[in-house]
């Protein structure tokens, strides 16, 4: 698979990964909405192994609960 | 839409140049993880006088101090309960309880976070859809559900896939073929002890083929039996099914799988997993094919409780040849060939277990069960295989004692006392099975 590809499809996850962060922001005070999104950021990171991404970046957030 | 063959198209076959670059990466990445949030792996760095930035190169993760089960053990027994040490993310954050089943002392109990659990089923995944798991599969899964890990994430990993789960948690073996029976299951997982004890359910309780139900594929986890060629067969002809080898532990991870090119050997998932290979009597690393040795591991992604040069003390060793499969994932060569805590020295001469059940399932007239006990007689050992006829071999008992005698000879270089013992006497194992007694150090 390319490289290029690859890229890509890490930008697409990029973006998502932002808007799963500004969401578990923005929903502090909502828990329905705060631990869902923890488990979001914890299949995003999945996707992120996925494509080979590997450090303190990816690590430290791990789709903590809160 | 296409149907990979692989989970990740880009990571399983990745270059080889590549893979190390990226699983250097990795280690660096866990290891100072490991540092910065475990007081554990903190202590026993800082004694060794390392510090993360001291990896420089791919040779210098030698340099990094091991870990085994009983240092695990006694890292737990301080705050925060019932983690300790070892914890590397605030309490809070533990999401799963697992832990290991105890049989080497006190367990280890396994903290996993969300993420980690996450990782658990990912690294299922990579086994099952290479093993052919796909949407359309109705997974059984008849072992208990509760503090052992066994395969609560093949459960979930199967889930993510897109298969059918049905557990068969607390339903006793006759159900649980009847239930496999009813819903026309098409595959399912389990020790290959308890598999082989619920096909003779099904034949001798309910009079029932098991190869007559809709079983397509087993994965099997927990003993070495499903790598052990005459143990595979046994499965495979008693359900009808393609059987698979995984191999993996509570403290590490699901690192290995055969996949279905059925290659004699597991694929080591590479992209979670460094697995090193160390000379049992050298200490030195073993990097090429034909040479046996301990499996040091390392989990990249494990963040709540790491493991990072874990010793399992699994013998394995590197296969000479890639797999057909097209994965660049490097093989072992036969899967966990024996533990090296297991290896004994029975009359002078070094035993590993997993070889007497190698010969005893090549026998076609012997039954699934056998115990091997080796006790003190005189100034010597004295080695006692029991085994079982199947019904209907009894004709032939001499000349097979005879037979199992020269085949137990040649691969073993052991004399033993057989005791034949009537079909359904020993014991049966629900998960793992305890077939080897060691009793001389109660002489």
């Amino acid at each position: 698979m390319d490289e290029s590809r690859i890229s890509e499809l890490a930008q697409l996850l990029s973006a998502l990964r932002r808007s799963a962060e500004s969401l578990a922001r923005a929903a502090e005070d909502f828990p329905a909405l705060r631990r869902n999104a923890a488990r979001v950021k914890a299949c995003l990171r999945m996707m992120e192994l996925n494509l080979g991404q590997a450090g303190p970046a990816a690590q430290e957030d791990q789709g903590r609960p809160d | 839409m296409r149907d990979s063959p692989y989970w990740n198209p880009y990571l399983e076959t990745l270059e080889p140049e590549a893979l190390r670059a990226l699983q250097f990466r990795k280690f660096k990445a866990i290891l100072t993880w490991a540092y910065e949030h475990s007081p554990f792996y903190r202590e026993i760095y800082r004694a060794a006088g390392l510090e993360p930035g001291d990896v420089r190169t791919p040779e210098d993760v030698a340099r990094v101090p091991k870990v085994d089960k009983s240092l695990l053990r006694s890292a737990q027994q301080g705050e925060p309960f019932p983690y300790g040490r070892l914890l590397a993310v605030p309490p809070e954050e533990v999401v799963e309880f697992r832990q290991t089943s105890g049989t080497t002392g006190q367990p280890v109990y396994q903290a996993d976070s969300w993420s980690d659990w996450e990782w658990w089923s990912e690294a299922w995944s990579y086994i099952l859809w290479s093993q052919g798991y796909r949407p359309r599969d109705r997974v059984f899964f008849p072992f208990g559900y509760n503090v052992f890990v066994a395969f609560w994430a093949g459960h979930y990993a199967a889930e993510k896939i897109g298969c059918e789960v049905v557990p068969g948690g607390v339903l006793d073996t006759a159900a649980r073929v009847l239930k496999i029976r009813e819903i026309r299951a098409t595959a399912m997982m389990g020790t290959p002890t308890y598999l082989l004890n619920m096909a003779q359910v099904a034949r001798n309780r309910l009079d029932l083929d098991p190869a007559g139900l809709t079983i397509e594929k087993i994965t099997c986890a927990g003993e070495p039996g499903a790598s052990i060629p005459s143990t595979k067969r046994r499965l495979e002809e008693a359900w009808g099914a393609k059987v698979f080898d995984h191999a993996g532990a509570t403290e590490i991870g699901a690192w290995g799988f055969e996949c279905g090119r059925q290659p004699g050997g597991l694929h080591v998932n590479e992209a979670f997993f460094l697995a090193e290979i160390e000379d049992l009597e050298t200490g030195g690393l073993i990097t090429g094919p034909g040479r046996r040795g301990k499996l040091i591991i390392t989990a990249f992604d494990r963040l709540a409780q790491p493991c990072v040069r874990f010793d399992s003390k699994d013998i394995i060793e590197w296969a000479a040849e890639p797999c057909p499969c097209g994965r660049t994932f490097r093989l072992v060569k036969g899967g966990v060939l024996g533990r090296a805590d297991d290896i004994t020295k029975v009359k002078g001469v070094l035993l590993a277990p997993s070889a007497i059940g190698e010969v005893v399932h090549g026998f076609v007239e012997l039954s699934d069960e056998y115990e091997v006990v080796v006790e003190r007689a005189g100034e010597g050992d004295r080695i006692t295989l029991k085994v079982e006829l199947r019904p209907g071999a009894e004709g032939a008992r001499e000349e097979l004692l005879a037979r199992l005698k020269d085949e137990l000879r040649l691969k073993t270089n052991l004399g033993y006392a057989i005791e034949v013992h009537p079909f359904g006497a020993l014991p049966r194992y629900e998960v793992k099975a305890r077939r080897f007694k060691d009793l001389r150090s109660r002489h």
